[in-house]
């Protein structure tokens, strides 16, 4: 009776040492095979839980802020008027329209996209889309809007996968500074145009750029593209904020600003090139 | 009746994988952590153990957080917990101070969990939106009196022979 008592006593302890054990198997290849059955069987309920619940949230984002939806209804349709002639004015240029067309065709045979939707935004600069393995999505693959780099995914699930966007704290990448005056429809050879090249990391409110030459002429406005040898390609990644002026330091820093607001992005689309 | 009482478990897991995916996503608001306290001493531990194991690898599956972060923080908080009923008694009503304690503990070592299990290194707490952590804390005391009030209603099956004074 004793010793049953003097188990019950440590019964904590034996509990968090078997959580400590799940935490080292998890970190294991054996992780994801334990793994794989709970998604597949309670990834479905997450979902819809999450989807009733942002509906509300929705309605009640709505209601809250139903005045300045009003101003920016009112805003948008000037807006859009100014877009529609723009539009219709780039149309016109018939060339550009066929290098642009060119260029589609180029991109569709080499890599394959999935279009998804986001699903949530985690506290740590994470995000969670509506595709996974069952959709052909892999670790590694490169998730983009357009030429702008939004994320990698990091963990995948039957029909969910986490994407680890530039903000994580667990991100980092090379990339280059170039002029915002680039010409994009003249061809030349992007390592003419880099006035610096540097390091951004992740710091969840922020995206902090390093490394850049102390002696190179980067400045507020610059463009920051990503050339990783993880990423592939170069892409976008946003524009230079807050260019450091410290005479003492060896090197230049500074903040990126996305190019867009990552929690207002509703689709993405994943270049299924990763691997397993 | 343990094929019944086995079903209910499914059905309940289920049912509450719902209500924590939809107030996570409305109030980021746990409902996992109100049930498990509002257990605690209810229920014999190992059951407790067992829902707590299972409930904490379905989240860290669905949430892609690493496999044990829900269940290494709940280890974590629940020995913290039974070291403060040691100094403030759980009958008593300062008892509801070990409760927020264990919620808002709750609510901030995930985040940091997941980061450190990550490999994203120790995360900045004051990046943390800790006024909402504190809200969501008084709102599960809140809860948990609530519950607590209500149990006292239903008698249990072992002590039903016994006179209770309150």
């Amino acid at each position: 009776m004793k010793k049953k008592e003097s188990l019950k006593n440590y019964s904590n302890l034996f509990f968090l040492f078997f959580a400590v054990l799940l935490v080292l198997l998890g970190s294991s290849s054996v992780g994801g095979s334990i793994k794989y059955p709970f998604s597949y069987l309670f990834t479905p309920v997450y979902v819809a839980g999450n989807s009733a619940g942002k509906k509300i949230s929705d309605w009640n984002n709505a209601l809250l802020n139903a005045s300045s939806y009003i101003e920016e209804y009112n805003r948008m349709k000037d807006e859009i008027a100014d877009l529609k002639a723009k539009s219709t004015e780039q149309f016109l240029n018939y060339e550009e329209y066929l290098s642009l067309k060119q260029n589609e065709s180029i991109l569709e045979k080499e890599n394959k996209y999935v279009k998804t939707k986001i699903l949530n935004y985690m506290q740590d600069g994470n995000i969670i889309i509506n595709s996974g393995k069952d959709q052909g999505i892999n670790k590694g693959d490169i998730v983009l809007l357009g030429r702008v780099y939004i994320g990698t995914v990091y963990d995948v699930g039957p029909v969910t996968s986490l994407v680890r966007l530039p903000l994580s704290k667990s991100s980092s990448f090379e990339v280059i500074v170039v002029p915002s005056t680039v010409d994009w429809n003249k061809e030349e050879r992007i390592d003419t145009l880099v006035k610096s090249t540097g390091v951004v990391t992740g710091n969840l409110d922020e995206i902090v750029i390093e490394n850049m030459g102390i002696n190179s002429s980067v400045q507020d406005g610059d463009l920051v593209l990503i050339r990783d040898d993880r990423v592939g390609d170069v892409f976008v990644l946003g524009t230079l904020i807050n260019v450091s002026n410290n005479p003492a330091s060896t090197y230049k820093s500074g903040n990126v600003s996305g190019i867009f607001d990552y929690f207002n992005i509703l689709t993405v689309f994943v270049r299924q090139n990763g691997s397993n | 009746m343990e094929v019944i009482k086995g079903l209910l478990f499914i059905i309940l897991i289920f049912v509450l994988l719902f209500l924590e995916s939809f107030f996570l996503r409305i109030f980021s608001f746990s409902i996992f952590v109100i049930i498990v306290i509002s257990m605690k001493g209810r229920i014999k531990d190992f059951l407790l153990y067992i829902f707590l194991t299972v409930f904490s690898i379905i989240l860290d599956s669905v949430m892609h957080t690493p496999l044990g972060t829900h269940l290494l923080v709940m280890a974590f908080v629940v020995i913290l917990y039974d070291f403060l009923t040691v100094i403030i008694p759980q009958d008593s009503k300062f008892n509801y101070l070990s409760v927020f304690l264990f919620v808002f503990l709750y609510y901030i070592l995930l985040p940091i969990t997941d980061s450190v299990l990550q490999g994203g290194g120790f995360p900045n707490i004051f990046a943390l939106p800790l006024l909402n952590f504190f809200i969501n804390s008084i709102v599960s005391v809140c809860i948990c009196a609530v519950i607590n009030h209500f149990t006292k209603f239903v008698r249990n099956d072992r002590l039903s022979d016994r006179i209770r004074l309150n």
